[in-house]
């Protein structure tokens, strides 16, 4: 079973909870050539929260009024959020993955960071037990390294 | 079809020695009844493969397979395919028992000068034909799960949701990849952008869900501090220039 190194998990927490002083240490010591692992275990957890928001309703307009909320959350973000973007990446995690033709790396990249501070920040039970969802996500990601 | 043959000799019995032939046309009867009942019992279990390779193709579908998902169609009209070649045998069959229940009732001592009407003729049409025939609707398996699908319990009901997230969130895994020499710096922006979210109290979205407001808005976004203006302008442009410079050193680094 592939382990997640113990550094992402602490970055990934460091960055759901808050604790930007810590991420921004813990994001110098991630060497270039973990960066892919890195990002698998950010999409793993990322999955966790997208589960965790919509488990009784994945509709598109679920999504649709989830990425207006985030308009408003993010009105401060500069660079500015991609609200278009954001919702392809949700709806591919959801089955239409052809939608991430059109959409950067960097671009779904940010796009999960994003839904992952707007979903923990609003979820006590993240900010409160952060491990029991990076365990989930730990559990994800030793999936589909093992396929 | 040698299975037929298999099942027809497996589920055969012979007549006892030495009994009366109307007792053992009673006997060729009850042969001929189990083996359709073993050819029906095959068809229910050919139908329950088939339910499998649709459950097999919706769940391709469902992950974008098509290719996996077609497949996985052909096979289940394979099984539909195999099921009904049995249709005509179990129709023949069945046109034995008639002749059977026919023979049965002229083996009396009845001189043989042509065909003599018997009480088979009197019944209505529905008895003296077959009750199948090829063609006809079938009882679909019981509700109950068999042990095909007993297996498969609870892989789709319990996580539908949940494994729709976990599967198709590893193809937006690929999508991002190691990212090169930007990976350090979007994780950096990413936590500086972490700490902008700021949702409102209660959570609580004043426009958010409201029909025909696509834009939302709030009184705190609209109250716009000329200074913040200025310096959101200031940091645009450099991030333009940043943006810039680092297409074109990477044009030249490729070229």
């Amino acid at each position: 079973m592939t382990q997640v190194n113990p550094k992402h998990r602490e970055l990934v927490k460091a960055i759901a909870i808050g604790d930007t002083d810590r991420a921004k240490e813990l994001n110098e010591s991630i060497p270039q050539q973990e960066r892919a692992d890195y990002h698998t275990f950010v999409t793993a957890f990322f999955s966790i929260m997208l589960e965790l928001r919509f488990k009784e309703d994945s509709s598109r307009e679920a999504i649709a009024s989830f990425v207006d909320e985030m308009r408003y959350d993010y009105r401060k973000a500069d660079p500015p959020i991609k609200p278009m973007v954001i919702e392809g990446v949700i709806r591919a995690s959801c089955g239409e993955e052809h939608l991430l033709d059109d959409i950067s790396g960097a671009d779904t990249l940010a796009a999960e960071y994003q839904v992952i501070g707007k979903i923990a920040v609003q979820s006590p039970e993240v900010i409160q037990n952060p491990d029991h969802y990076l365990d989930e996500a730990e559990g994800l990601f030793a999936e589909w390294e093992s396929v | 079809m040698g299975w037929v043959r298999y099942v027809l000799r497996a589920k055969g019995t012979a007549p006892p020695p030495g009994s009366l032939p109307v007792a053992s046309i009673e006997n060729f009867i009850a042969a001929v009844r189990s083996n359709i009942e073993a050819l029906k019992q095959a068809q229910t279990v050919i139908d329950a493969a088939g339910q499998q390779a649709s459950e097999l193709s919706t769940a391709f579908q469902s992950i974008g397979a098509e290719r996996m998902a077609s497949g996985s169609t052909e096979l289940k009209q394979g099984t539909e395919q195999a099921r009904g070649s049995a249709d005509p045998i179990i129709a023949a069959l069945e046109d034995l028992i008639a002749q059977a229940e026919q023979l049965k009732t002229s083996t009396g001592p009845t001189p043989r000068l042509g065909r003599q009407p018997t009480p088979l003729d009197a019944a209505p049409k529905n008895l003296r034909e077959p009750t199948a025939q090829v063609g006809d609707q079938r009882q679909a398996p019981d509700e109950a799960p068999g042990p095909f699908r007993q297996e498969l319990t609870g892989h789709d009901e319990d996580d539908k949701t949940k494994s729709k997230f976990r599967r198709a969130s590893r193809a937006v895994a690929r999508n991002i990849g190691d990212l090169q020499d930007q990976a350090k710096d979007a994780t950096d922006v990413a936590i500086q952008t972490r700490g902008m979210v700021d949702p409102p109290p209660g959570n609580t979205y004043s426009t958010v869900g409201v029909s025909n407001t696509p834009q939302v808005t709030s009184p705190a976004a609209r109250e716009t501090d000329p200074s913040d203006v200025v310096s959101t302008a200031i940091v645009m442009t450099a991030v333009a220039a940043e943006v810039f410079a680092r297409r074109v050193r990477r044009r030249k680094a490729r070229e």
